[in-house]
């Protein structure tokens, strides 16, 4: 049972009118006041605690996080006069948050400047807190402007089963990494769908109830993805572990260790090295646990925003909808500096909103979570300012074209809040971090493909999303493999290269694999039906869904006189912004592929989510009677479909890394301990004998590999077989291994292959064999 | 009630599972999981969802440049180096072979086995000599029940 911390009754009270300056003021009585002296002994003992480094499991995380992020948070809940009806707990942990990344940051660069060369030491940090937290405590002594009263929460079903959902959630990702079956797993996904039922089948419910059901809803679908491995697993992760490792080894982040604009995003240096530093976890779990809990507020303020746009229920669904968006839990959990940036953008969003705020002050918050934003990672930040600027021209271009003044007062569309963020931007990602060149790039290519000076990519997701003419994995693979067999025809010629028979030069495209069918499964198949085309059908309905409730929502706030209250003025021109700048991502040339569609469609559903709910109401209200049982039913499917529930029920369609030990993302991101300890010997072997040749292997098991082969030169470019050299040493993978195909990336997608295993074994001597991993040489 | 305002008033927030309920639910369930806990089924499953086991794997390699010496030939003989490590359940007696197999044609090929006790994660160094043929031919080492499998191709006795 956890303590729930509310604000009292009284405290939602409007304020008492001005008193008249005539009237004599009667003083009010002070409550006695308690010692604050034992409060800040306790404080003081903990943050000694952080600072002798004291390994007493969980006693040691709770501890580190008390002083880091629950003390803060909850004197800035308590002391300052927030005004916020739902949303105070949220704000008050977003600046605890923008807090440690700025104190981190501002340690970072002055310490250096006085001699010390590792300026994020415990010491400091400890001092910092200290200090901080102390100033916190005694500011206003024990006057809470919005008093916390403690109390305990009332268990409620959906609570309850909020609570089962994480729990299961977990044991289902650990019973899949110790080679178990997927039924737990399965079970945890029901559960967070059984929560949400419950929360759409209530009548009413209080923002405090629901949020807590939601967010334990969001926890058990994240940490089903994220605890998946004993290793850091998935996809840009690796990459931020990397950079976080840079930082938190040397205790002081710098742009020159790794000049890349990973690097520049503090949210994974700066950010996990503190958190690393006060809660002495400083392996795999910070990413898969400690870094997903902030990410966890992110549903909980789309549903508190989307409660004040168009009402509970409509809230609701649109976070059903925001959860079972594929992303949620398949690639969120992978993206640490995405899930931060998103949380200062949900905040940015909130606080524009926020009616009982002055306007000013509502244009500081967001500034101050732009700020957020753009310390925590670049891509949101751009997307971000592109979807500002859309708003902005198309309220500049309506006031123009009506000429007259359109009655908005721009918060987030205000000109002087875009330039600050932009500035600010600009400031950040080039003289402070030299990070900005990618984004040039792609701007570059954008700009030469839609002039058509340059050929550029276009994601494949979109081929998905949007279910237009796909280009087949042969012929994506055919024209890969053409183009690398003219590139290395010389080498051949010189025998640098192995000859190569043709059909070794042109490699057959393996299918996607797919999970068998279940009993279930089979039993469908027994009457006939594919239950891979169903699952395959249910998911595109599922998405198609979504993109369809969405466009109601739109035409209904185009349209509709009587729109939500809460879409008038400038959250109008910001929803349309917001599909504008979809637009833009999808159909940009490169910009869809350096992105990703997927992610921008998730990024656009957190100020969205709630007009697809808009529409899905909508859409439903025109079935008039059977309105209920659509919804419920096209929301359940929706949710079964795309997180994966009902291909692990049915089997023959792709399973999911949260529900299955196969499939792509298994194949790709999952490090098993066999390959780590081949990786091991590898660079013992190279460390011995002083090897200086590229050890070869397949893109993703090099990218999977390489914290533990940060030693060992290694290439991607000499393993697909008309690259494979006369001498040289080739790893080969797990998948590859296993199932006998590779992967490759082609233009904007990865296609799977047969790999020539038998030439390998024919041409090189296999030095290492563990049975998950071979080695040759 | 009817039965759907009883269900509507089990899903309602205000609906409070008292403490006391609660704390009874999860007695009885402790007494149930203390019942199952004698069951080595029972155990071995909640050890699979609470905690880490390790991974079973066997290692074949050839340590340092051994591959290279396993084409030496001397006096008609190769003294065939490599390593083995067992890891989780492949720990235990192990049976493997060494064969050579002269290039080109399945027949003369000359074959030692054996079995080795390894501990779980200890490298065990193993080292089998065998008379090779005047032609080309192929050293292979292999565990006789996995799929683990050493090979280097040798030039015979230019090698």
């Amino acid at each position: 049972m956890t303590l729930l911390l509310d604000r009292p009754e009284v405290a939602r009270r409007p304020a008492p009118p001005p008193v008249p300056a005539e009237t004599p003021v009667t003083r009010p009585r002070h409550r006695r006041r308690r010692p604050l002296a034992y409060p800040v002994a306790l404080l003081l003992v903990a943050e000694a605690f952080v600072l002798a480094d004291l390994d007493v499991p969980v006693v040691r995380v709770l501890v580190g996080l008390a002083v880091l992020v629950a003390v803060p948070t909850w004197q800035l809940a308590a002391k300052v006069a927030w005004r916020s009806d739902d949303a105070r707990w949220c704000y008050a942990f977003g600046l605890t948050l923008l807090g440690v990344m700025v104190a981190g940051l501002g340690l970072n660069t002055v310490l250096p400047l006085v001699g010390v060369e590792r300026p994020l030491a415990p010491l400091g940090l400890v001092i910092v807190s200290a200090t901080v937290n102390t100033a916190l405590m005694l500011w206003r002594g024990q006057q809470e402007a919005e008093p916390v009263v403690v109390r305990w929460p009332a268990l409620d079903l959906a609570t309850l089963l909020g609570i089962l959902a994480v729990l299961v959630a977990v044991g289902g990702a650990v019973r899949l990494n110790n080679g178990a079956g997927g039924g737990m797993a399965v079970i945890g996904l029901v559960l967070v769908g059984g929560v949400f039922a419950v929360l759409l089948l209530r009548t009413a419910g209080t923002p405090g109830g629901d949020a807590r059901a939601v967010g334990l809803a969001a926890l058990a679908l994240l940490l089903a993805t994220s605890l998946r491995g004993w290793y850091v697993t998935g996809h840009d992760v690796q990459k931020e572990y990397f950079v976080f490792r840079l930082a938190h080894d040397a205790l002081h982040w710098r742009m020159e260790a790794f000049q890349d604009a990973y690097n520049a995003c503090l949210s994974i240096t700066v950010l996990p090295s503190v958190l690393a530093t006060f809660t002495g976890v400083d392996g795999p779990g910070l990413f898969k646990v400690l870094l997903q809990l902030p990410f966890v507020l992110v549903p909980v303020m789309v549903y508190l925003l989307g409660r004040r746009l168009a009402g509970r229920r409509r809230a609701l669904l649109g976070v059903v909808f925001f959860v079972s968006f594929p992303t949620f839990s398949n690639d969120m959990p992978f993206l640490v500096r995405q899930e931060v940036a998103f949380l200062f953008l949900t905040l940015v969003v909130l606080a524009a909103t926020e009616r009982n705020w002055d306007p000013r002050w509502r244009r500081t918050a967001a500034g101050l979570g732009g700020v957020g934003v753009i310390l925590s990672h670049y891509a949101t930040t751009y997307v971000l300012l592109l979807t500002l600027g859309i708003g902005l021209a198309g309220l500049l271009a309506v006031r123009l074209v009506r000429r007259r003044a359109v009655v908005v007062r721009p918060i987030l569309l205000s000109p002087l809040l875009i330039g600050v963020l932009a500035v600010a931007t600009w400031t950040w990602v080039n003289p402070i971090t030299s990070s900005g060149g990618h984004a040039g790039q792609v701007i570059l290519q954008t700009w030469q493909g839609l002039t058509g000076a340059a050929e550029t990519q276009v994601s494949t997701d979109l081929e998905h999303v949007f279910s237009f003419g796909q280009v087949s994995d042969q012929e994506r693979l055919d024209e890969y493999a053409a183009d690398v067999a003219a590139a290395t025809d010389e080498g051949r010629e010189t025998g640098y290269l192995l000859p190569l028979p043709d059909d070794a030069l042109a490699p057959e495209a393996v299918p996607d694999p797919v999970a068998p069918p279940t009993p279930l499964g089979r039993a469908l198949e027994a009457v006939g039906v594919d239950p891979g085309a169903l699952v395959g059908d249910l998911r595109g309905a599922g998405a198609r869904m979504i993109q369809l409730f969405l466009l109601v929502g739109l035409a209904v706030l185009l349209l509709r006189r009587r729109r939500p209250a809460g879409y008038e003025g400038e959250m109008w021109f910001l929803s349309l912004a917001v599909f504008g700048a979809l637009g833009v991502q999808a159909l940009a040339p490169g910009i869809s592929v350096e992105y990703g569609i997927l992610r921008a469609f998730q990024q656009s559903l957190l100020f969205l989510a709630p007009l697809v709910a808009v529409g899905c109401v909508v859409a439903a209200g025109l079935l008039r009677r059977a309105a209920t049982v659509a919804v419920a039913g096209s929301v359940a499917v929706c949710y079964l479909a795309l997180v994966g529930v009902a291909g692990a029920l049915l089997g023959g369609a792709p399973p999911k890394l949260a529900l299955a030990s196969e499939g792509d993302y298994h194949d790709i991101y999952y490090v098993r301990p066999a390959e780590v300890a081949a990786a091991a010997w590898v660079a013992r072997e190279y460390g011995q004998q002083g090897i200086t040749t590229d050890l070869a292997s397949d893109p993703y098991t090099l990218a999977r590999l390489f914290p533990f082969l940060r030693d060992v030169p290694t290439t991607p470019d000499a393993f697909f077989p008309a690259q494979l050299r006369h001498n040289g040493w080739v790893l080969v993978g797990s998948s590859t291994v296993e199932h006998g195909y590779a992967m490759t990336p082609t233009e904007g997608d990865r296609v799977r292959y047969e790999y020539p295993l038998d030439l390998l074994g024919t041409s090189f001597d296999r030095v290492y064999d563990n049975g998950d991993v071979e080695v040759y040489r | 009630m009817s039965a759907r305002r009883r269900t509507l008033s089990l899903l309602d927030e205000r609906r409070d599972f008292s403490v006391h309920a609660v704390v009874g639910l999860l007695v009885l369930a402790g007494m149930l999981a203390g019942l199952a806990w004698q069951s080595e089924g029972v155990r071995h499953q909640v050890a699979l969802t609470m905690s880490r086991q390790p991974e079973s794997f066997l290692v074949l390699d050839f340590p340092g440049i051994d591959a290279e010496r396993s084409c030496a030939v001397q006096e008609g003989f190769v003294a065939v180096r490599f390593s083995a490590v067992a890891h989780g359940d492949r720990a235990g007696s192990v049976g493997y072979q060494v064969e050579v197999r002269p290039e080109g044609t399945a027949r003369n090929v000359t074959r030692v086995a054996g079995t080795v006790q390894l501990a779980d994660g200890r490298p065990v160094v193993l080292e089998k000599r065998l008379p090779v043929p005047e032609t080309a031919f192929d050293v292979a080492v292999s565990v006789l029940d996995g799929t683990e499998e050493l090979l280097v191709h040798c030039q015979g006795e230019l090698s």
